[in-house]
């Protein structure tokens, strides 16, 4: 594993009588990318918010890895929060002139032209976001935290917006840290997947480990109760059944059809058991 | 950051600054409110400048949370304390460059009646709110009720912390709310404490120290929520600190009288009466005694004497009597504190006459009070120069069985005279068709004076009104103000002369032939002072030069100037001295040491 780069330790965050965070504890290591997956009000935004510095944990902190300062980690919150009022192009001088940028260093998104003179608020939310997203390419940075934004995005700008990502995490070996419910986009993107639930980490796996971690069972098939049943889901026509932790000797040990699965569907699988498990509390 | 800040709030005063600027012309055309532009436009700025500089500091993170940049501006490099120095900077940059040109314009224009200076302004009332607003912004989101906090929140601590000021020592635990007036004028409260510098300092700066510790300790944890855990923080930090404010203040007002200058009396059997304005308790000291005399508050420092009793006045508008023999206190009178403006007392036989206000600006009440038997009478005079300035009595008399007093109104150099009959009718004294003079009057005699400046005037009243008895030439200037300033007896002994300045030269007006005499000369150089002061049927002058250090005392009795005694090392010019000239003697005051010389050959008396 490359160095530790980003680190959250122990982080505990309360919304008056609200727990967001429990006792958070997260290493990132640089260049990498990771996708936090979870329910409604898991804590996913907040564990981003802490990261980025807009909200002190109320316990616990926020390690920088060597050679890491605040200016080198950028932040696209799902409020695109940026200063309304502005244009783009005094947003761009204020952003160029804190984060100490030289003049020409702005790098332009293929395909969007944004007239300068516009106002922040004019813009649309895929507009808003590519601005945001270009201005903190430019600080050149070693983390890079992205919350929830795409869903908002056209398919067009959404694929301009993931190129963006990738083009940067190649060149400037930016660890990415996306907060995402549905992951079909980026399912390819992500190394590392974190899935939180209540304000704690439930689950923290390399993507391919835990790809082969969680299979799918279809149909009607009775399963052995030894099998560890993740989520089930069940209709007229269809009832599918998600084992995890999987172990491969099974294959043959049982006369079932394992199925391999994606990313999006191991997610939908993980918050669904959550559900299912604060229902039967 | 600081940069687009400065330039954000230097738009926003701009904008402040034309709305200020246009507010005075309706009021002008509309005639609601009279007087040239900027006779309107300097009224109106100062209290533009008060809610200027609340708006400033309630404004700290407003571009932020109204734009819904708060995640943004919070992630950027920066700590909390620099975001917050960011921030506060400029708006503190621009108020004290707003000050400064508010003052300049004022100075400049010389119209316009200023509330308060500039100065007093900016450290009394804009820093404070400017700061306790800025402190509570991180805390309270919505802007009308963040103003609403800092005004009373800044009135509220203000309070707490004046209280302990200025009760301690009695009973400090006596959380009076204070008038209003009182509070929001700390520059009265601070006359009220001898101008004592820690006082100032402690009225200046303990009420915001709450506001800007919990400010200071926890901007480190601000952030996008209002998290319980800042809350606690911030009030904890700020209950700890009021109450180190509160102990400062108990410990800065006992420092603060330590160094307070007494007030020093001398009464007219050759007492020492001391005290300070923040104690409630008088000391008066004799050869070989000294009686330390409780009061119920504070006294201000106005007295005086009749031989057996001393009279105070205090701070809760008690005008009280303390037997010089047997130190017991008798409260005479009661004055409500809204009703009095005007401290000053005058005494003719057993009467103590003083003004309180009348029930509309053109009015004052005489009120007349014998000392015996604590009767009061109130008489109500109405004229267009009462507003104007403050009423002083200068003589009284009594004309076909009616009492008639002579008061002067004095407006800047400018003195109006007008006879007050005890029936209520305010009689306009005119010099030569002019009620307005440079000049003052004195009544000796039954004659009345107008002496100053300009050539001297006497005036003799023919019972319906004065007339012109004598006028002196242009040339013959004879300026007597030295001799009867001051004088709180309006009914002493009958003389035969008054003195004054003729050009470098004593003189003497006789009241028998009007003449003038010359009596000596004094005034060699522009380092040269001196002035009379009469002693029941006495006169001496004295005299002193500024660069010499000195003051020489001089009988004048004979018609010659006769040195009674030198006072060496006395400069009159330091802060720390004073010379005052009472009945029985003279104290001189050279930072704790006082020194008092008894008439009539100035021997020194020594107190315990």
């Amino acid at each position: 594993m490359s160095e530790i780069i980003l680190e959250a330790k122990n982080l505990a965050v309360r919304y008056g009588r609200q727990t967001a965070l429990n006792s958070v504890s997260a290493a990132f290591a640089a260049g990498e990318a990771a996708v936090i997956a979870g329910s409604n009000g898991a804590g996913k935004s907040t564990l981003l918010r802490c990261m980025a510095g807009a909200i002190v944990p109320d316990r616990g902190q926020v390690v920088l890895g060597p050679g890491l300062d605040k200016a080198k980690i950028g932040f696209i919150s799902d409020r695109l929060s940026l200063y309304e009022n502005w244009t783009l192009g005094e947003a761009w001088r204020f952003h160029r002139e804190v984060f100490r940028i030289p003049a020409g260093e702005r790098p332009r998104i293929e395909g969007v032209a944004l007239d300068e003179r516009r106002k922040i608020r004019q813009l649309s939310v895929g507009e808003r976001t590519l601005f945001h997203l270009s201005l903190i390419l430019a600080q050149r940075p070693a983390v890079l935290l992205i919350d929830e934004v795409i869903h908002g995005l056209d398919p067009f700008l959404r694929e301009k917006f993931l190129e963006t990502v990738i083009e940067a995490m190649d060149d400037l070996k930016t660890a990415v840290i996306m907060v995402n419910h549905t992951l079909s986009d980026t399912s390819e993107i992500p190394e590392r997947v974190l899935i939180m639930d209540e304000g704690r980490i439930l689950l923290d796996e390399p993507r391919d480990a835990l790809m082969a971690k969680v299979k799918k069972v279809a149909g009607e098939a009775t399963l052995p109760s030894s099998l560890p049943v993740l989520f089930e889901t069940a209709s007229e026509f269809r009832r599918d059944r998600y084992i995890y932790p999987f172990q491969e000797e099974w294959r043959g040990k049982y006369e079932l059809k394992f199925a391999d699965i994606g990313l999006d569907e191991i997610v939908k699988a993980f918050i669904g058991g959550c559900y299912v498990q604060k229902r039967a509390l | 950051m600081f940069r687009k800040e400065l330039s954000d709030v230097l738009k926003q005063t701009g904008w402040f600054l034309a709305a200020v600027a246009v507010l005075p012309i309706p009021l002008i055309l509309f005639k609601w409110v009279p007087g040239p532009y900027l006779a309107v436009f300097i009224p109106v700025l100062q209290p533009g400048l008060f809610f200027w500089s609340l708006f400033l500091g309630a404004s700290l993170f407003g571009r932020e949370r109204g734009q819904r940049a708060m995640e943004y501006a919070l992630s950027l490099p920066h700590s909390r304390m620099g975001l917050l120095i960011r921030l506060a900077c400029p708006r503190l940059l621009v108020l004290t460059a707003l000050f400064l040109i508010a003052g300049a314009v004022s100075g400049i224009a010389k119209t316009g009646t200023v509330l308060f200076p500039y100065p007093a302004l900016a450290l009394f009332f804009c820093l404070p709110i400017f700061l306790v607003s800025l402190s509570l912004s991180v805390l309270v989101e919505n802007f009308i009720v963040l103003c609403l906090t800092s005004l009373l929140g800044w009135y509220a601590t203000g309070v707490v912390i004046f209280r302990l000021l200025w009760d301690f020592g009695v009973h400090p635990f006596d959380l009076r709310l204070p008038s209003l007036f009182v509070l929001l004028r700390p520059d009265v409260a601070a006359y009220r404490a001898d101008f004592t510098l820690p006082l100032i300092l402690l009225l200046l700066i303990l009420p915001v120290v709450p506001f800007l510790a919990a400010l200071f300790r926890s901007i480190v944890r601000f952030d996008v929520r209002r998290s319980a855990r800042f809350n606690r923080r911030y009030a904890l930090t700020f209950a700890a600190s009021l109450a180190l404010c509160a102990l400062a203040a108990f410990g800065g007002r006992a420092v603060a009288d330590s160094l307070a200058r007494k007030n020093l009396y001398l009464t007219q059997d050759l007492k020492l009466v001391e005290w300070n304005y923040t104690s409630k308790s008088v000391r008066i000291r004799g050869e070989g005694s000294s009686v330390k005399i409780r009061v119920d508050s504070p006294v201000l420092p106005f007295c005086w004497d009749d031989g057996s009793s001393l009279f105070v006045q205090d701070y809760d508008g008690n005008l009280n009597r303390i037997d010089l023999s047997t130190g017991k206190t008798e409260a005479l009178y009661h004055s409500d504190r809204k009703q009095t403006t005007f401290w000053r007392q005058w005494t003719y036989g057993p009467t103590i006459a003083f003004f309180e206000n009348g029930s509309r600006p053109e009015e004052v009440q005489l009120v007349t009070l014998d000392k015996g038997t604590k009767k009061t009478a109130r008489y109500v005079f109405t004229h267009a120069a009462f507003p104007t300035g403050t009423p002083t009595l200068v003589g009284t008399d009594v004309r076909d069985g009616k009492r008639f007093w002579i008061c002067l109104i004095t407006r800047r150099a400018v003195c109006s005279s007008l006879r007050l009959w005890e029936d209520g009718r305010a009689e306009e004294i005119l010099v030569k068709g002019r009620l307005e003079t440079v000049n003052r009057p004195y009544l000796i005699n039954g004659l009345l004076f107008f002496s100053g400046r300009e050539p001297t005037f006497v005036l003799q009243d023919n019972g319906k009104s004065f007339e012109l008895k004598k006028e002196f030439p242009a040339e013959v200037a004879f300026d007597a103000r030295g001799d009867y300033s001051f004088q709180r007896r309006l009914d002493p002994p009958a003389v035969s002369f008054i003195y004054g300045k003729r050009g470098v030269r004593l003189a003497r007006l006789s009241l028998a032939t009007l003449e003038i005499e010359d009596v000596g000369e004094w005034w060699k150089s522009n380092d040269d002072w001196g002035y009379v002061q009469r002693m029941g049927n006495q006169s001496y002058f004295f005299g002193g030069s500024r660069s010499r250090k000195n003051i020489n005392v001089f009988d004048l009795n004979d018609g010659r100037m006769r040195l009674v005694r030198s006072l060496p090392d006395i400069d009159i010019q330091r802060r720390d001295t004073r010379f005052d000239i009472y009945e029985s003697g003279i104290v001189v005051t050279r930072g704790r040491h006082v020194n008092v010389y008894a008439f009539p050959d100035l021997r020194e008396v020594k107190f315990d």
